[in-house]
């Protein structure tokens, strides 16, 4: 009989380290099927940090790199500044390059540095339990908002596709079968920029933490369309080569 | 060639490092060592290296744990609020056991001005964690210049950061240097890259492919530091440097490093001409600190710690080492004023008279 699904190459057959529900799993092995349709595997230097981002790197057979919390972006900076060869990709989260590292993000993209980052928000700080982050949307309860977030949430995609290098930034989600088609084919380009043009692109995929966020993992779909879509909306906001 | 030129000691320190096969450097302006930044981003780019100025130190530390991380050889520099913003940093590359070179060039706080008030910071323990790094304190530019050549060739050796101790003083004093050859074999990296090359390297701080050794979590991170303090406690027997003037028939002693130790020349000097029988020994690495050199001084009726911090981060050392028979004293200046030869000698005149000296 032959196989017309499976696993994909990169991805280990090892038990995920991921809670039941959670979209690192599925943001994760989406990339590694664009990797491994592209054969670019070998060459692909993946960049995790803190939170549970850093444990994308136990489920996949990709070289890689840790970061101290949010600097991923500048420590890529050094590693793909004297590897240009190597396809870097960064996988944050919201914490990450939002609030810690927002420095670290902004001028990695104003530099144009050659890399593609990911940004898996799921606008809470996942791995400590559920504390607000920078990108957590007014009113949201976590543990240390527990009236209701106050701050209004930082929009990265917005604030990137303002810079003049960045080639590509968009945010997608995966919260239907059609969102993760479209954030395969955005990936996909993110990948073929950084290779053809040693372009930065910025890539923000909206996540859910079922955990930190106390979101029944069957309510998902409405929980991004509701809550989180209208405050992050999907699109893509710049795309200079329009390949 | 071996012609001595005429060199500022940041301008000294950069072209050396650059001729030792430097491949990135990363840095932000800060006064005392700006000359070093402004002079390898010139350089650097000539020999088709890689320059960056950074947004930060804590950019600057980070790019070049990438850039070691890819196997590169690289190098920053900064004065002591800068340092500060690399803490993080530097413990990764302590406990993540990679090469690279770093220079403070010390200045007192908010004054630009000298001190050797980063010690502690950088011999005792940096960052988090208490991470140690292979540390060389010169005394003047061709000294400077050799320490560079040491430090990129111990950084290699061993995989562990290696520090130039100097100050505001050393790297804006020019003197005749003579510089070293251009490298022209420079050993790979001793550890796998993961650049995408098929190395099959996962590379997180200390552990490789999810593990040190075999071991796991906890267990990993025991056997590592282990393994490191393991590595220390050699390099006391076979890495440490130091150096004496007129020690061999001295009655008295003062202990320095840097350009205090330079001053503390003419200090053994102008008590000498006066008939008494003092002497100098400096350390020349501070990390390994040479314990072994100082344990074996023997039939020095009082000694001198000498050091521009305050409180005393150098003293504490040689008191843990000198023969607890002699008597040790503690002369400081601190915040950006450098001890004068005339004050040393002071005190020290006082110390050799009348037993007094603290």
């Amino acid at each position: 009989m032959e196989q017309i699904y499976g696993r994909t190459k990169s991805i280990l057959a090892k038990p995920t380290p991921f809670c039941a529900g959670c979209s690192h799993g599925l943001i994760v092995k989406s990339c590694a099927e664009v990797i491994d349709e592209m054969d670019i595997a070998g060459r692909i230097s993946w960049g995790g940090s803190a939170g549970c981002t850093g444990f994308s790197s136990f489920i996949t057979e990709f070289d890689s790199f840790n970061s101290p919390h949010g600097r991923s972006p500048t420590e890529a900076t050094g590693l793909k500044r004297c590897n240009p060869h190597s396809v870097v990709v960064l996988y944050q989260g919201d914490g990450d390059a939002a609030s810690i590292g927002l420095g670290d993000t902004l001028h990695a993209a104003n530099r144009g540095e050659a890399f593609t980052v990911l940004c898996a928000n799921n606008c809470i700080y996942g791995m400590t339990g559920g504390q607000a982050s920078a990108t957590t949307p007014v009113g949201a309860v976590t543990k240390t908002t527990l009236s209701g977030c106050e701050v209004p949430p930082i929009k990265l995609a917005e604030m990137i596709a303002m810079l003049e290098r960045p080639a590509f930034v968009a945010r997608c989600s995966v919260h239907t079968p059609a969102a993760v088609a479209d954030f395969k084919r955005c990936f996909k380009k993110a990948l073929d920029y950084q290779m053809k043009y040693n372009a930065y692109a910025y890539i923000e995929v909206l996540a859910t933490c079922v955990t930190g966020s106390k979101v029944n993992p069957r309510k998902i779909r409405e929980h991004i369309e509701r809550n989180v879509i209208p405050v992050f909306p999907l699109g893509i906001f710049k795309d200079t080569y329009g390949d | 060639m071996s012609e001595r030129i005429a060199i500022k000691g940041n301008e000294a320190i950069s072209e050396t490092a650059i001729r030792c096969g430097l491949d990135f450097f990363a840095g932000y302006p800060i006064t005392p060592q700006t000359e070093m930044l402004e002079y390898i981003s010139r350089r650097l780019p000539q020999e088709g290296k890689v320059f960056v100025q950074a947004e930060s130190e804590i950019a600057s530390s980070n790019m070049i744990l990438g850039a070691a991380i890819g196997g590169a050889r690289a190098m920053t520099a900064t004065s002591g609020p800068g340092l500060a913003l690399m803490a993080e940093v530097l413990c990764n590359f302590g406990i993540g056991r990679l090469p690279v070179v770093l220079v403070d060039v010390q200045r007192a706080f908010n004054t630009i001005s000298p001190c050797q008030s980063d010690y502690n910071f950088l011999v005792k323990g940096l960052g988090h964690g208490g991470t140690r790094a292979f540390v060389t304190a010169p005394m003047n530019v061709q000294e400077a210049v050799d320490c560079t050549e040491l430090s990129f060739e111990k950084a290699w050796e061993y995989c562990v950061p290696a520090i130039l101790l100097i100050d505001g003083m050393l790297g804006q004093t020019t003197e005749g240097v003579v510089l070293p050859e251009k490298k022209t074999e420079l050993p790979p990296p001793k550890y796998a890259v993961p650049t995408g090359r098929g190395n099959k390297a996962q590379r997180t701080f200390q552990l490789f492919n999810g593990n040190y050794r075999g071991l796991f979590g906890e267990d990993a991170t025991e056997a590592c530091l282990v393994d490191n303090n393991r590595m220390y406690r050699e390099w006391v027997k076979t890495e440490a440097r130091s150096a004496s003037y007129r020690m061999e028939d001295a009655e008295y002693a003062i202990f320095a490093y840097g350009s205090c130790a330079r001053i503390c020349l003419d200090v053994v000097d102008e008590l000498r001409a006066e008939g008494y029988a003092v002497g100098m020994f400096r350390p020349i690495t501070l990390f390994p600190f040479p314990e072994l050199q100082i344990q074996a001084i023997h039939g020095i009726k009082a000694a001198l710690s000498v050091e521009m911090a305050l409180p005393e981060q150098f003293y504490p050392d040689v008191a843990l080492n000198l023969d607890r028979s002699i008597p040790l004293y503690s002369y400081s200046r601190c915040g950006g004023n450098l001890v004068e030869a005339g004050d040393v000698a002071g005190t020290m005149r006082k110390i050799i008279t009348e037993g007094e000296g603290r």
